[in-house]
């Protein structure tokens, strides 16, 4: 079993990263970050020994959730306004792959939180639609209907930079 | 079913979630709308950016008194928490050995003191400083040598992990590094009583080339993995490879 400074030394990192793709900013990620491992050591005597990263990943979201919500900066969940002109754009011309990392480091400003969240455990942590609802406590079908507006809103956010 | 309505059913392809059915109905689609075959595409090329977004660092975690001193319900573990994060951050109390007087052959001795690196030994112990700068410098390098040191480390009863002594070099003061060492992978144990490290037992890395002074400086900064160490002491030094003028 990890002691509490073996995963703060070996998992300080992804926790970190993870709460700033999620978070966006690094004054909400870094409060995201403090109190995932303020519970990390409170919780640690019930934490069973199996998948570190996976009860890491799910304390992350719920702290990012909570502090969002009490933030009260939830996105309106009603329909986005796509652009449907850009989405008809052709393909392959508009995003430079180069700068993707970075560009879409930015267009994801453009979520709300939990889209957000769901977006980041979907495209780098590679969870399934059951997973990210387990973990956002969100109904599958929403995590579905969520990450297909997001995709559609990163890729409008994307190619109006261009 | 509308365009609109295939659109989630591209996303959920690229998630690998789509059942028998709806691949079926996608790809029928798929066959007859530029429109949502372009739409896919741009939107496949969007997922590569997931693997490249930027990594950075983690900060330290910053100690929260307000927690710590706190009365309310959960607060026992917070404190804790933030006792062994200060303890783990605070770890090592460091003193360098006494040293002989600088040694020509040998190099320059440079001792801790409180707000500077100096050649001559302290009068009083450098206590809640991690950083340390020498007045500007002039002289020699010895080719051949190495820097030295030996230091006293005692954590008390909390291990402190992967400390490491950062030596930054300025040699003409023009306010860039010019090298930079590390020595690294010093862990102190949980027992009270001091630990001796020396320089030739310590992991080693080095940028940049060794010159001569004229005018710089060099500063020290000792962390550990978490970052800089709260709180330092004792009577320290380093033997810089360096003949000085005089």
């Amino acid at each position: 079993m990890p002691t509490f400074e073996e995963i703060y030394q070996e998992q300080a990192g992804y926790v970190y990263n993870l709460a700033l793709r999620m978070a966006g900013n690094p004054a909400d990620a870094d409060d995201v970050y403090q109190e995932v491992f303020l519970r990390v050591h409170r919780y640690l005597p019930t934490y069973r020994g199996d998948g570190l990263r996976t009860w890491l990943r799910r304390i992350t979201a719920n702290v990012f959730c909570t502090q969002a919500k009490k933030r009260q900066r939830e996105a309106p969940e009603e329909e986005v306004g796509i652009d449907l002109v850009s989405l008809e754009s052709e393909p392959g011309t508009l995003l430079d792959e180069r700068e993707l990392g970075q560009s879409l480091s930015q267009a994801l400003d453009c979520l709300g939180p939990v889209m957000r969240a769901a977006m980041i455990l979907r495209g780098v942590e590679g969870l399934s639609y059951q997973e990210i609802a387990d973990v956002l406590e969100i109904p599958v079908g929403t995590v579905r209907s969520r990450l297909s507006r997001a995709r559609l809103q990163l890729l409008s956010r994307l190619e109006a930079k261009e | 079913m509308s365009c609109a309505a295939y659109r989630e059913l591209i996303s959920a392809e690229l998630d690998d979630e789509l059942n028998p059915e709806e691949k079926a109905s996608l790809k029928s689609h798929l066959a007859q709308c530029a429109a949502c075959r372009s739409l896919r595409e741009r939107l496949s090329l969007v997922e590569k950016g997931f693997a490249r977004l930027p990594e950075v660092a983690p900060p330290p975690l910053r100690p929260r008194p307000t927690l710590a001193t706190s009365n309310s319900r959960g607060s026992a573990g917070a404190a804790a928490l933030w006792t062994t994060l200060l303890a783990a951050a605070a770890c090592a109390a460091l003193v360098f050995w006494p040293a002989s007087k600088p040694s020509g052959s040998d190099g320059v001795a440079l001792y801790l003191s409180p707000h500077s690196l100096q050649t001559d030994p302290p009068q009083e112990q450098a206590v809640g400083v991690s950083e340390f700068r020498s007045q500007p410098l002039y002289g020699q390098v010895l080719r051949n040598r190495e820097l030295a040191f030996e230091i006293q480390l005692d954590s008390h009863q909390q291990a402190c992990r992967d400390l490491r002594l950062e030596v930054d070099y300025d040699f003409d003061n023009d306010g860039k590094v010019d090298r930079s060492e590390v020595y690294s992978s010093f862990d102190t144990d949980s027992q009270d009583g001091w630990e001796v490290y020396r320089s030739g037992t310590a992991g080693y890395s080095h940028q940049g080339e060794a010159r001569n002074f004229s005018g710089g400086t060099v500063s020290v900064r000792l962390r550990n993995a978490n970052g800089e160490l709260q709180m330092l002491q004792g009577r320290s030094k380093l033997i810089l490879p360096y003949q000085l003028n005089s």
